[in-house]
């Protein structure tokens, strides 16, 4: 049996923001399996890689926000980045590809699969502990493709 | 709408620096200015709450400097519920407070600020990362990092619950005290802390220093600023991170004001410029004469070099030979180039790592009463303390319950604010004539920003944990006439 690791990622006072924590809250709540740890934070790159060491799959669960989308769509993203190159210069914080790539050069050995679900969203600058309803509305449907995911 | 897709990088649109430089009408730079994230909406979503609630709601404000958040919190607590915490407690903070800054200097040396020095400011913008970093130094060093990071974490982890939003500081005290069995692993983690500060400033006396190029950069004109300087001290003077004096110098280096915090309002104000909203902190006994240098002006820095400049010396013997050296490479106090700061900045990881040896070995660390509970009715509490990238202070009022009636937090970058406008607008001016944008100019700004390590991903965060710049230069009628970002 695999171990997989699920990840809600957000800070819980910025609506929207938020989104990848209440889905973990579900889960939490459903998911009863030794081989299956969940946890939610907000979390640079490089904290991320020490938490996917030793997991031989990894779903995080994020916000998003992309140019056309609309609040709730959900998409599936597999990350496939160690063999793309990107230029990558930042103030603080180290994104979460290069972390992969950094682990990666370090020779760790890295989980073989990891997907992020992410929610589009609308508001992630005021302040409140509640998503909006679209948002939150994608919430359960988010929450039934991990647990279809999880028992393949 | 469910879909699923593959790609790269990924992208977001928030958490950018926005950068608004507007020209005059002969097209050359009228003014910059960088947009510091608003706080007042978490000033505003405070008040109603708990006091007690704020270490663990402020400490989500930053991704990046929740320890120190959470700590100033908890520093406030004490002084809003009059209590001091017994000292183990304090001790325990200053433990986990020090591992932290330690970690988060390292951090910033060899994978943010390291681009720009390591790799070096003139190479291909593809390698200017952290990965160039590692090609330049080795991936044994790479890995050496990564170690030590993750050994100062897991003290963080142990005494604080959680490594990266901590739990520990409650009012009057912290949660748990130092248990025995972890003294030997923390112990040896902290005297591996001094060599690797010992070794980074050799990396940085090698790569850096015997370089003339990058010299001659650091001691150049381009981010010079001579300004007046903040930071905490001791009763000697010397660099504190946790507590002390809040002690200002002016630009010749001479002490102007030594305060503690409960009197912070009385030499700190707010300026106020008619073409943005953001305001400036400055020197109220000095006054606000918009972004420039001098005396007569009111801007102030913070973070390590505002911290060097502010006090006499460090408060650790290797961290003190190192102060020392620096200040006779770099032609005597005060420093003014903003460049030296990823100097200063090690000199400090060297400090706190040398703290940390000292803390871990006290025997008072391991008392089990790390809790003072004779709380007082509560009112008003103010707190401070040292950001790794500056000072930042946390004011609470509440009513006789404890429920906060007013919050107001002045972080370390918007301390910088009007410098970090100063040096944008140093750098633009050199590039932008007569309506004319050089290309140089994001490269430059970029350098500026990493030095001072803004923090202007505060408060949300984003999915790839980048902080990108953007920067639109409006024309003298307020149109935007080029814009650019560095993804």
């Amino acid at each position: 049996m695999q171990n997989i690791l699920i990840y809600g990622v957000g800070n819980p006072y910025r609506c929207d923001d938020a989104v990848g924590l209440r889905v973990v809250h579900y889960l939490k709540d459903t998911i009863k399996n030794s081989h299956i740890t969940i946890k939610s934070g907000s979390i640079d790159g490089l904290t991320m890689l020490d938490e996917i060491l030793g997991y031989d799959r990894v779903i995080f669960i994020d916000s998003i926000k992309t140019e056309n989308g609309s609040p709730g769509d959900i998409y599936k993203i597999k990350l496939d980045p160690l063999e793309n190159t990107s230029s990558l210069s930042v103030s603080h914080g180290i994104d979460f590809v290069t972390a992969l790539r950094l682990g990666k050069q370090f020779g760790y050995t890295m989980p073989k699969s990891i997907e992020i679900y992410a929610i589009e969203i609308e508001d992630n600058t005021s302040f409140g502990e509640e998503c909006t309803e679209k948002v939150k509305a994608s919430i359960p449907e988010v929450v039934d493709k991990i647990m279809e995911d999880i028992s393949k | 709408m469910y879909k699923e897709i593959t790609i790269d990088p990924i992208t977001r649109l928030e958490g950018h620096g926005k950068i608004d430089i507007f020209l005059d009408e002969k097209g050359d730079v009228a003014h910059a200015c960088l947009q510091i994230p608003e706080l007042r909406g978490y000033e505003r979503f405070a008040v109603g709450r708990l006091a007690e609630e704020m270490p663990r709601i402020t400490e989500t404000i930053c991704g990046v400097c929740p320890t120190t958040h959470h700590t100033c919190s908890g520093k406030a607590l004490d002084d809003l519920y009059g209590v001091e915490p017994p000292p183990a407690a304090r001790k325990i903070r200053e433990f986990v407070y020090n591992t932290f800054m330690f970690e988060d200097h390292n951090l910033h040396f060899y994978f943010l600020g390291g681009p720009d020095f390591i790799v070096g400011p003139a190479a291909p913008k593809a390698e200017r990362n952290v990965l160039g970093v590692i090609g330049k130094v080795g991936v044994d060093i790479g890995k050496k990092v990564i170690d030590i990071r993750k050994r100062a974490r897991n003290i963080i982890q142990t005494m604080g619950g959680r490594v990266v939003h901590p739990v520990h500081c409650l009012p009057g005290g912290v949660s748990k005290p130092m248990a025995q069995e972890n003294l030997e692993e923390f112990k040896k983690t902290a005297e591996d802390s001094v060599e690797f500060a010992q070794f980074s400033l050799q990396a940085f006396n090698d790569i850096v220093l015997k370089n003339k190029a990058y010299v001659d950069l650091i001691v150049g004109d381009v981010y010079k600023h001579k300004t007046y300087y903040m930071g905490l001290v001791d009763d000697n003077n010397k660099v504190n991170f946790y507590d002390g004096w809040i002690r200002v110098v002016d630009p010749e280096g001479t002490e102007f004001a030594k305060f503690k915090v409960k009197d912070y309002l009385d030499h700190i104000a707010e300026g106020v410029e008619s073409w943005t909203y953001i305001k400036f902190p400055y020197l109220k006994n000095v006054g606000w004469k918009g972004f420039v240098d001098g005396k007569d002006s009111g801007v102030y820095r913070v973070a390590p070099l505002g911290r060097l400049n502010a006090a006499d010396g460090m408060a650790a013997p290797a961290a003190q030979e190192h102060y020392e050296k620096f200040y006779e490479t770099l032609g005597g106090k005060p420093v003014h180039n903003t460049l030296a700061t990823h100097w200063a900045r090690l000199i400090e990881a060297l400090q706190a790592a040398e703290r940390m040896v000292e803390l871990i070995n006290d025997p008072e660390i391991l008392d089990p009463n790390v809790r003072n509970m004779d709380f007082q009715i509560p009112k008003e509490g103010k707190g401070v303390i040292e950001a790794p990238r500056g000072t930042l202070f946390h004011h609470y009022e509440t009513d006789e319950r404890g429920v906060l009636t007013k919050a107001n937090l002045i972080v370390a970058t918007v301390n910088n604010s009007a410098a970090i406008n100063m040096s944008i607008e140093k750098a633009a001016k050199g590039l932008i004539a007569g309506g004319k944008v050089d290309d140089g100019l994001l490269n430059m700004v970029e350098m500026a920003f990493r030095a001072y390590d803004p923090c202007f991903a505060c408060a949300t965060h984003t999915i790839d944990g980048r902080a990108p710049i953007q920067i639109d230069i409006y024309d003298a009628d307020k149109r935007v006439i080029a814009s650019m970002k560095n993804k």
